[in-house]
């Protein structure tokens, strides 16, 4: 029983700061366009799943997390992208006596910037479907000192290597990834994986996507990282959820998004969906 | 262009202004109880001595006491007033008594030969427990020692210790289990149902470690030792027995 309650900020803040799937990530954008999003997300639990997978009783936390994620075609084979969680609200409710009114557990609120991450997204040279990689850098510039270890980063600067897949046609597309993520400071190291499915309707004004996306931790962090602070190591996480994008022009250049995600299984890791709704721009 | 700057303004303002919400839960009800303090067993001949009695409900708040009535079991060894005001009169011992209603707390109460040093005391107090698991999602174990020496009281694990490291574990002596305790970083909260013992979470998570119990905490007054994360759970707790 090395992992604790932390993890499940840690998974929080996964969940968090997932970049919007919006644009599929096998495929690079033309040089000098560009998908720009400000995304606003939400998660309210009071469970987390535990390190068995169970889910167990957590104070009521929320997590608001304002983020802007953009991607842009330095060449056709070349995109640059980068998620930047601009502002990240961490409440936990306070307790109060019910027959005497006394505040029992004071509130606690973090207020900060999260993890940014960076990353480069190149072309592979296949054919018959798309396919790239992508060398994204996770920065610690969020807050990992905060004294109840309500943290909005995780103090570590992480590297990940991700291969992205993905096939289509005018109304539907499909694209999957798989990613190794190399982790500092003793967290363990991870292995992550998405999925999507989208389909377009109403001349495509409305982009309709399944995605399932997910966390599996290769065990191999250290005990002191465990005790060193919130979010620690060994993290899963497997969620499943809808998101929707609708140009509100014909030219389809802006737009609203809206998305759920939830848990289908977890360690470590807040038991509650997540929701988030978006604005976005899109220079095709 | 302006559907999105309005929009993205909306929904900015709706995400920073997200706020701290309120949860109910029933109050621990903890025994009644009267204290006498402070806890001082010996005072040099002569000497006076006032003593307060506290009153904490139960619901673990201390009030002001309406009526206490002193005694002394000795009254030619050590006389206390109405006020609480004792004087050690002859050698020997006598036990103190403070009483409102059915509550009684008592101290014993004796008169320092020659060169004592006033208001302390030899081992007066001691209590012991083994860490258990409260619940399945964390675990603790170990022996965990309370025990005043020379008026001062000190909470102790022993090597046998361990629980489940997290990110803001503090030690209190509590009265119930419910999960939920007052906690101020950097300080301690006392009151009836519960005392921080660690002004600080804690850093380390197995081994020996002790702690001294702040003043103005009667660890008479409590029945377990929890090791208690601000973030929600309880990772372990012992009852004290003698």
């Amino acid at each position: 029983m090395k992992k604790i309650v932390q993890h499940a900020f840690r998974l929080l803040l996964v969940i968090c700061l997932l970049p919007s799937m919006a644009s599929a990530q096998a495929w690079t954008r033309s040089k000098g366009k560009g998908f720009y999003k400000l995304d606003f997300a939400r998660i309210y639990a009071q469970n987390i799943f535990d390190e068995r997978g169970d889910v167990a009783p957590f104070r009521t936390l929320g997590n608001y997390t304002s983020s802007f994620y953009g991607e842009y075609g330095l060449l056709n084979k070349l995109t640059v992208t980068a998620n930047v969680p601009f502002y990240v609200r961490n409440v936990i409710n306070e307790t109060k006596g019910r027959q005497t009114g006394q505040v029992i557990e004071q509130g606690i609120v973090n207020n900060n910037v999260g993890d940014v991450d960076l990353a480069l997204r190149f072309a592979l040279p296949v054919k018959r479907f798309a396919l790239s990689a992508t060398l994204m850098f996770g920065l610690p510039t969020g807050d990992a000192r905060q004294v109840d270890g309500l943290f909005t980063g995780d103090g570590e600067f992480n590297q990940m290597l991700k291969v992205s897949a993905g096939k289509g046609s005018a109304r539907w597309w499909v694209q999957g990834s798989l990613g190794l993520n190399n982790r500092t400071k003793g967290f363990s190291d991870e292995f992550r994986y998405d999925f999507e499915f989208g389909y377009k309707f109403f001349r495509d004004h409305l982009l309709a996507i399944l995605k399932v996306n997910g966390i599996e931790s290769l065990q191999n962090g250290s005990v002191e990282a465990a005790a060193s602070g919130l979010f620690s190591n060994n993290v899963e996480f497997m969620g499943i959820g809808p998101e929707v994008l609708y140009y509100l022009n014909a030219k389809k250049t802006f737009g609203v998004s809206a998305r759920v995600t939830g848990a289908l299984s977890g360690q470590n890791v807040l038991a509650a969906p997540s929701t988030a709704i978006g604005v976005f721009l899109d220079f095709k | 262009m302006k559907k999105i700057l309005k929009l993205s303004a909306l929904l900015g303002v709706l995400s920073v202004s997200a706020c701290v919400g309120t949860d109910y839960i029933d109050d621990p009800i903890v025994p009644e109880r009267i204290s006498i303090f402070p806890r001082i067993t010996t005072l040099p001949a002569l000497q006076t001595q006032v003593f307060s009695a506290q009153y904490t409900n139960q619901y673990g708040i201390e009030e002001a006491a309406e009526s206490i009535v002193w005694s002394s079991s000795a009254p030619e060894k050590v006389s206390i007033d109405a006020n609480g005001k004792a004087q050690t009169l002859a050698p020997g011992k006598a036990t103190l008594y403070a009483s409102n209603g059915n509550l009684v707390d008592s101290l014993v109460l004796n008169q320092a030969g020659g060169s004592g040093n006033p208001g302390t005391s030899d081992t007066t107090f001691f209590k012991q427990g083994v860490f258990t698991t409260v619940n399945t999602h964390y675990f603790a174990k170990g022996n965990v020692y309370l025990q005043t020496v020379n008026g001062v009281t000190q909470l102790r694990t022993a090597s046998n210790f361990g629980t489940s490291p997290g990110p803001s574990v503090y030690v209190l002596l509590t009265n119930h289990l419910n999960g939920s305790y007052s906690v101020t970083p950097g300080s301690n909260v006392i009151n009836g149902s519960s005392a921080q013992i660690t002004s600080n979470k804690l850093s380390a998570f197995s081994g020996v470690q002790s702690w001294t119990v702040p003043a103005g905490v009667n660890p008479a007054n409590y029945k377990y030792v929890v090791l208690y994360c601000v973030l929600g759970p309880i990772f372990g707790a012992a009852e004290l027995k003698q």
